[in-house]
C-alpha cells in the first residue's frame, strides 16, 4: 500500500491542498492505519500551536458615558451661549437706541471761612490804596 | 446571542454584552498580541484597547466575523508596538529547564504555552505573522493576503514552512515525538 508523506499530511490539514486531494487522503487514511495515526498525530500537533491559552485579567466596561456626557456638555453651552450673542445682537437691531442725557455736574465749592479767598477782589483793592 | 448583537448592544452601553464579547476573544487577542510583540505587558494593553477601539468603530455592515475585526485591530496595534520597540521580553530566551519569575508567567501559567510561545516567537516575523494570524485571529489564507499584501501562494508557503519549523523546534525541546 502507498503511503503519504507527512508534508503531505501536514498540507492537507493546514488546509492547502485541492478538495479533491484532500479527500483523496482522508478517504485513504480510513482504511491505513499508518497514514491515520499519522494523521491525527499532525492535527493534534498544529492544535497545539494555535491553542495556547494566555490567561489575564479581563478588561473592564470603558466608561464611555461620560466622554459622551462631557461632549454633550459642551454643545449644549456652545449652544447656549450662541443663542444668548445672536438674541443680543437682534435685539439691538430691532430696538430703537434710547437718548443719552447727559446732565453736567457743576462744581460749587464752598471756600473755607478763614482763608483769604474769603475776601472780595474789592477788599483787597481796598486794602492796597489804604496809605 | 451572536457577536455582531453583542456588539450592537455593547455599543448601546450594555455591560453584559461588553462581557460576553470579551470572555469570548479576550485570549486569542492576548495571542496574538503577545506573539507579535513578545511583551506580556504590551499584549494586556493590546487586547483591551482593541475592544475599545471596536465599540468606537463606525462599523455599518456585518461582512466577516467579530473576531475578524478584533484580530485585524490586535494585529495592527501589535505591529505598532513593535515598531516602537519599548517592550520585549524575549519569549525565545526562556529557558524551561531553569524557571525564573517572568511577566510571561502571569499570560502564560502553562510550560507547554510558553514552550509554543517560545517556539512562535523564535520564526522571522514573515512567517510568524502569518502563522498568527491563521491560527489565533482564524483569517483564511485569502483574507490574511489582503491584510498583509502578500500574494495567496507565499502566504500558503509560509504558513507550511512556520509549523514545519515550529514542529521541530518542539521535537527539539521533547514537546512533540
Amino acid at each position: 500500500m502507498i503511503h503519504y508523506e507527512d508534508d503531505r499530511l501536514l498540507a492537507s490539514v493546514l488546509g492547502l491542498l485541492s478538495e479533491d486531494e484532500s479527500t483523496e487522503i482522508i478517504e485513504h487514511a480510513l482504511v491505513c492505519e499508518s497514514c491515520r495515526a499519522r494523521l491525527n498525530n499532525i492535527k493534534s500537533e498544529v492544535a497545539v500551536l494555535g491553542g495556547i491559552a494566555p490567561q489575564a485579567d479581563l478588561p473592564v466596561f470603558p466608561k464611555r458615558r461620560t466622554r459622551v456626557f462631557a461632549y454633550s456638555a459642551i454643545l449644549k453651552i456652545a449652544a447656549l451661549l450662541m443663542v444668548g450673542f445672536l438674541g443680543g445682537l437682534a435685539t439691538s437691531r430691532i430696538m430703537s437706541p434710547l437718548p443719552i442725557n447727559v446732565v453736567p455736574a457743576y462744581a460749587n465749592p464752598t471756600p473755607p471761612p478763614d482763608s483769604l479767598a474769603f475776601f472780595a477782589v474789592s477788599d483787597a483793592t481796598a486794602l492796597k490804596s489804604t496809605p | 446571542m451572536n457577536d455582531w448583537e453583542c456588539l450592537e448592544r455593547a455599543k448601546r452601553g450594555e455591560e453584559s454584552a461588553w462581557r460576553t464579547l470579551v470572555e469570548r476573544h479576550h485570549a486569542r487577542l492576548l495571542g496574538i498580541s503577545l506573539l507579535i510583540t513578545g511583551s506580556s505587558s504590551a499584549a494586556k494593553d493590546i487586547a483591551q484597547e482593541s475592544f475599545v477601539r471596536l465599540l468606537d468603530a463606525n462599523v455599518s455592515h456585518r461582512e466577516g466575523t467579530v473576531q475578524g475585526l478584533l484580530s485585524t485591530i490586535a494585529y495592527r496595534l501589535a505591529l505598532k508596538e513593535k515598531a516602537r520597540g519599548q517592550r520585549t521580553e524575549d519569549i525565545a530566551a526562556i529557558n524551561p529547564a531553569n524557571p525564573s519569575p517572568s511577566p510571561l508567567d502571569e499570560l502564560l501559567a502553562e510550560e507547554r504555552d510558553r514552550l509554543v510561545a517560545a517556539a512562535i516567537r523564535s520564526l522571522d516575523p514573515q512567517h510568524r505573522d502569518i502563522l498568527v494570524l491563521r491560527f489565533y485571529g482564524e483569517h483564511s489564507y485569502e483574507e490574511i493576503a489582503g491584510l498583509t499584501g502578500i500574494p495567496l501562494g507565499t502566504v500558503k508557503s509560509r504558513i507550511f514552512y512556520a509549523v514545519k519549523s515550529c514542529q521541530q523546534f518542539l521535537r527539539d525541546k521533547g514537546l512533540f515525538a
